[in-house]
């Protein structure tokens, strides 16, 4: 098992995570930050807030950067076209 | 150890009963320590012991048969017991259990069963308290129904710090994410919109209490309800 940290990034400040979660594969990871930010922007929508394009960081322990994931990227694979 | 005299009695169930009737049952409580994470109660398992915190918080969890788990209920002193065993059942509906650490007293199940059938006050007060839990569920039924993750945080601290002697609750954004049932970075994202308005401070592992006044007018409706009709229920019983 791995811990991974998910700090999310705006324009001009950071949400730390100072805790992190253990996973057993950078996938698992994946999946679970994509999961956090469609949960994070449908309760912006429900409230009708702008979404800002955040990011989401997957860190490891040393810090070191694992991911990145937009949350526009999280909503356009949500799209029907 | 034996239960303290009644004016020393923090429990607010306990307290209440009139002295003769508290007398009556208090050889039938005994201390305990109960570290956090300790259960109370077991879903699906016979009912042991009904307990009367003095310190520390509890919470009803209820778990899915496919083992989703949320919390539906917390208490602390203002004192509850399951209504599996107020209703004299065998078994526990539910997971109850220390989120943090504290004490109280406990009466084994059977002399509790006894004492709800000879001792009128007694019964009066547990049924109550029956009632003042179900309106709390009620809320946080609604409250999970209608409101959005940050209101039901400042709700759910302000539920906690009801319960705790000081402004400082020790609480892991993890933990947070389980009894709220939502996931990680929405407790982390909350807290730091609730910190931002100068409401608390989020530390690791720590939260403190900075203007509880603030918290409840940003907690609006879904916090003060459930509180006022505890009150009400426990007023003038006797």
């Amino acid at each position: 098992m791995t811990r991974y940290f998910f700090h999310i990034r705006r324009n001009d400040e950071t949400v730390l995570d100072e805790e992190g979660d253990e996973f057993a594969s950078l996938d698992d990871a994946r999946v679970s930050a994509v999961n956090a930010i469609r949960e994070l922007v449908a309760a912006k929508i429900k409230r009708g807030l702008m979404i800002l394009n955040e990011h989401m960081e997957v860190r490891d322990e040393a810090d070191a950067l694992q991911l990145v994931i937009s949350f526009h990227e999280v909503i356009e694979g949500q799209l029907k076209r | 150890m034996a239960a303290p005299p009644q004016f020393n009695m923090p429990n607010k169930l306990l307290a209440l009963l009139p002295s003769a009737d508290y007398n009556q049952i208090a050889p039938d409580l005994a201390h305990v320590v109960l570290p956090r994470g300790s259960l109370l109660g077991e879903m699906g398992k016979p009912i042991k012991y009904v307990y009367f915190l003095t310190s520390g918080i509890g919470s009803v969890v209820a778990t899915t048969p496919e083992g989703h788990r949320a919390e539906a209920g917390l208490f602390g002193l203002d004192g509850y017991v399951p209504t599996s065993a107020v209703a004299g059942a065998e078994i526990n509906a539910h997971d109850v259990g220390m989120q943090l650490e504290g004490d109280g007293y406990r009466m084994d199940y059977d002399a509790f069963r006894g004492w709800m059938e000879r001792n009128r006050s007694l019964s009066k007060v547990m049924i109550r308290s029956l009632e003042a839990f179900s309106i709390q569920l009620a809320y946080t039924a609604t409250s999970n129904a209608l409101h959005d993750v940050t209101e039901r945080l400042a709700r759910w601290l302000l539920m906690c710090h009801d319960r705790v002697p000081g402004n400082e609750i020790n609480l892991t954004h993890e933990f947070i994410s389980l009894m709220l049932a939502v996931r990680r970075p929405s407790v982390t994202t909350a807290l730091h919109v609730l910190e931002g308005n100068g409401f608390i401070k989020s530390e690791r592992g720590h939260i403190t209490i900075r203007n509880r006044a603030a918290l409840e007018e940003f907690a609006h409706d879904a916090y003060g309800r459930p509180e006022e009709e505890y009150r009400r229920l426990m007023r003038d019983l006797f």
